[in-house]
């Protein structure tokens, strides 16, 4: 056979590698700002962008998104073109995906500091960028397939099926959970509405850190780490069993994020099994990276970019057992709403995805340029301030969460709440959350010097933008199985039959629960006392939303004594079908506001109080870590779009009289009159106002108002 | 290195080379797959346990077992806790107590560092009362609390001492004058 000469194009690669690079300092950076936030309020300098609730998800989409889906690109756009021995399929596929996906970012961190949020979590951008979302990614999947098709390799290895899986489950997810109603250029509502919304959110929160931050690494470990070790792959066989298994059984496991919540006990159980059942498919790909260094242990010693996939890959392995446990029902009963999560998921956003970013990138680099690392010892210095930083920012949020979550459960000998004041167990963990920013900038000081040493390498080195190489061409194989040739071996020369039945290993988990939540009406009974919002406590909800509360407040009572003597009732899930999108929140940084409109509540307080309230929370509760909200004293709720936001709702099915949406303005003057009337000073049309009228509203379904 | 030991080093796949990596033969270890058979076994009892016998509490279930076992306690906290006192103390003691609840449960955030009242909640320092001057009213709404004016319940905060404490600590208050003290409201106490 005759070789083909032909190169591989390395600037697409560079490009999303210095994308990595500026996002992931911007992301760690924004990380560190909320983190000071936390323990000192006056971070958030009273500025309606830079508030913890708007910051938060902008930290969360630059990490998942910005950096580690650059990191993604960069690792797949090398990896690939040299596993399947060809130029990728497009060059101009390929600069659209790259400068699509930056500019989706930039859109993204202005929408979300200017208040435009669907507010579901790692899905929170609005429906035009939702869009451009979809279109960037085909145009990603056009380009990984055809690079499949006009490879020059037989069989596709074991990281490409990870970036298929990859592929496919992303477009799945990201296409079922938009599907979102515009009522005008920056604002939606999800179609789906409480426990459904909740569950398709979740399917799609969990499933985006199975397929946007497990699976796709897991295809780069597969690579950079024999690669880097120099090393076979120590078993064939279990590529296989943990790969099927893996991205079958992830998509069942969404629903342990709701855990004593108001879903069906049924959803709650496969929640819990699947994650169980994950255990051994996720250790899987840990094990299989580690006994391929067998032998090298030596070389990890000397080699930084070693170290940084071993503990990478350790990590994952915490990560991937510690989430199974979380989703025990009794754990969970701890763990939940507590800094036990974030905890949790930096031991795989730093040690994963971060650490596995960093060699790949130390290994890249040289390679890219034709020389050696500036200084392997600076890259050492990383290795270990990132690993240190990294246990200096989790052990005390384990610690923080612990001890909260006790605090919240615990009883004294009469019978009543320990600590009846949330902000008791606030206060507690405040030199926890201290701690956390010493962890999170020593990880800084890390990145900051992998940037110097890179650049420093690329300074002294020169650019390979097209590498020339060769190899013989594809000799077509028949469609057929060979005599002797395995089920899967035989698939690994078939892209599309592969990619076709990933698509069923991963649409099944999402089908068997989403479907009968939608379908089934006995899952989510009636409450016939719950009431649509009033146009004006729906504005409220709209500034709720838009203020990001869900990021540190839940709207969610469990049925745990503990919770229903601090909160009132628990929560049902038939209180929830007007809620597009639901706002149960998965943290609580501030108590739980699902009852703040119920008067038997201890949550309930009055409208003067919250007035007062959300202008200085330090003067109604000293020594709060809420920041203040100056600006919806002085901004006019904006009523442009409130006839559209009603017939969106009707279509929707909320049962408002037909003509409502004529009447709505009317309906909401009078009720924010009514609702200013009881504070001193207050003007009827700003949006605090709004605001209260939604407090007063939530949860008030049970009990109503006489 | 003992990894060498325990797994046998496998053959290479032939026709398994990517970009110069190779694939090995070996099976995976047997622990994991009898890990993954465990996980197996384990939901499928759990799912049985939980949804095809009565043996486990589903969370509801789970829910009234745990209120179950508070309603004796509560039965018994009641019964414990008949008033102590129908007139408010004087006792230094007991004005120095209430004052730290006063300043414990945040009544100032309503009623001023002094009880002299702001935006939010009236004044606790005149002769002037809305929900009844006496010792027992004050007890009865520092417990039930006006929900509906935003007077939070506290009867599930403090026992009947420390109520007691507070309500003889805010009557201490009447007549104090304190700065900024807000209008009267309600009527007169006599």
């Amino acid at each position: 056979m005759e070789n083909q000469r032909f190169s591989y194009d390395n600037k697409i690669v560079r490009l999303f590698m210095h994308a990595t690079i500026i996002w992931g300092i911007v992301g760690v950076l924004v990380g560190l700002l909320i983190a000071l936030q936390l323990p000192f309020p006056a971070f958030n300098f009273e500025l309606s962008f830079l508030t913890y609730g708007r910051v938060r998800p902008i930290h969360t989409n630059a990490i998942i998104f910005a950096f580690v889906g650059n990191a993604i690109f960069t690792g797949v756009y090398y990896s690939m073109q040299r596993l399947l021995k060809t130029r990728m399929f497009s060059d101009a596929l390929g600069r659209f995906h790259f400068w699509g996906w930056q500019l989706i970012i930039v859109a993204a961190a202005i929408t979300l500091a200017l208040g435009y949020t669907m507010s579901k979590e790692y899905a929170e951008l609005e429906w035009p960028i939702d869009l451009a979302i979809a279109i960037v990614w085909v145009a990603f999947g056009i380009n990984i397939t055809g690079t499949m098709i006009k490879r020059r390799t037989k069989h596709i290895y074991v990281a490409i099926w990870f970036y298929i899986a990859t592929w496919t489950a992303i477009a799945l997810l990201h296409v079922v959970n938009s599907i979102e109603i515009p009522v005008s250029l920056f604002k939606s509502y999800p179609v789906y509405a409480g426990v459904q919304d909740a569950v398709v959110q979740w399917w799609y929160g969990h499933n985006a850190v199975a397929f946007f931050l497990t699976t796709p690494f897991l295809g780069l470990m597969y690579y950079f780490l024999p690669k880097a070790a120099n090393r076979p792959v120590y078993s064939y066989k279990l590529s296989i069993i943990h790969f099927w298994s893996l991205i079958f059984l992830y998509m069942w496991a969404g629903p342990h994020h709701l855990l004593y919540q108001a879903l069906p006990d049924w959803a709650q159980t496969l929640g819990v099994v699947f994650s169980i059942m994950l255990i051994a498919p996720s250790w899987g790909g840990m094990i299989n990276g580690l006994l391929t260094l067998r032998g090298v242990w030596d070389k990890v010693r000397e080699e930084p970019i070693l170290k940084f996939f071993v503990v990478a890959v350790t990590a994952y392995g915490m990560a991937t057992f510690e989430g199974p446990m979380l989703s025990l029902k009794n754990v969970n009963a701890i763990s939940h709403f507590t800094d036990w999560t974030p905890a949790h998921t930096h031991i795989g956003g730093m040690g994963w995805n971060g650490l596995l970013t960093f060699g790949m990138l130390y290994w890249l680099v040289p390679r890219m340029y034709g020389v050696k690392i500036f200084s392997k010892k600076l890259a050492n210095t990383h290795f270990w301030i990132a690993t240190i930083g990294m246990l200096f920012w989790a052990i005390p949020m384990y610690w923080a969460g612990v001890t909260q979550s006790l605090m919240w459960k615990e009883f004294n000998e009469d019978g009543m709440l320990a600590y009846p004041n949330f902000l008791e167990t606030v206060i507690q963990i405040v030199p926890m959350y201290i701690t956390r920013v010493v962890g999170g900038s020593l990880y800084v000081v890390g990145f900051l010097m992998m940037m110097y040493n890179l650049y420093k390498t690329m300074a002294i080195g020169n650019f390979i933008g097209d590498e020339e190489t060769s190899a013989p061409a594809l000799h077509v194989e028949s469609e057929k199985r060979a005599a002797g040739e395995s089920v899967h071996g035989w698939l690994e020369r078939k892209p599309v039959q592969f990619t076709i039945w990933a698509v069923i290993a991963v649409a099944i988990g999402g089908a068997v629960e989403i479907i009968p939540m939608i379908t089934v009406k006995s899952n989510i009974p009636t409450i016939e006392t719950v009431t649509p919002y009033s146009p004006l406590e729906l504005q409220g909800r709209d500034i709720y939303i838009r203020e990001g509360c869900y990021n540190c407040h839940s709207q969610q009572v469990r049925p745990f004594r503990s919770e229903v003597e601090r909160y009132g009732d628990y929560s049902k899930a038939g209180e929830f079908v007007y809620d597009f999108p639901f706002q149960w929140g998965s943290k609580r940084t501030g108590p739980d506001l699902a009852r703040t409109g119920d008067m038997n509540s201890k949550m309930y307080k009055s409208a003067a109080w919250h007035y007062n309230h959300m202008l200085d929370p330090s003067s109604t509760s000293p020594g709060s870590l809420m920041p203040s909200y100056p600006w919806l004293y002085d901004t006019k709720i904006d009523n442009n779009s409130l006839e559209r936001k009603i017939e969106v709702m009707q279509f929707l099915g909320v049962p408002y009289p037909e003509g409502f949406a004529q009447e709505a303005i009317g309906n909401l003057q009078t009720q924010a009159e009514q609702v200013a009337k009881e504070i001193p000073g207050a003007k009827a049309d700003t949006e605090i106002i709004a605001l209260i009228a939604y407090m007063h509203k939530v949860g008030s379904g049970i009990s109503p108002k006489k | 290195m003992s990894d060498d030991v325990k797994y046998e080093q496998g053959k290479v796949i032939e026709g398994h080379e990517f970009d110069g990596i190779q694939e090995l033969d070996n099976p995976p270890p047997p622990w994991i797959m009898y890990l993954f058979y465990l996980t197996v076994l384990f939901s499928i009892g759990y799912w049985i346990y939980y949804h095809m016998t009565d043996a486990g509490p589903l969370q509801e279930d789970e829910f009234k077992q745990e209120m179950a076992i508070v309603a004796k306690a509560e039965a018994k906290r009641v019964a414990d806790a008949p008033p102590v006192s129908t007139t408010a103390s004087t006792d230094p003691a007991d004005i120095v107590a209430g004052k730290e609840l006063y300043t414990g449960k945040a009544c100032f955030a309503c009623h001023g560092m002094n009880g002299e009242g702001n935006a939010i909640g009236p004044n606790l320092t005149d002769n002037f009362s809305i929900h009844g001057c006496d010792f027992t009213n004050t007890i009865k709404v520092i417990k039930n609390g006006v929900p509906a004016k935003g007077m939070t319940p506290y009867k599930d905060q403090m026992n009947q001492k420390q109520t007691e404490q507070l309500a003889s600590y805010v009557l201490s208050l009447v007549g104090s004058n304190p700065a900024n003290a807000k209008d009267a409201q309600g009527i007169e106490c006599k």
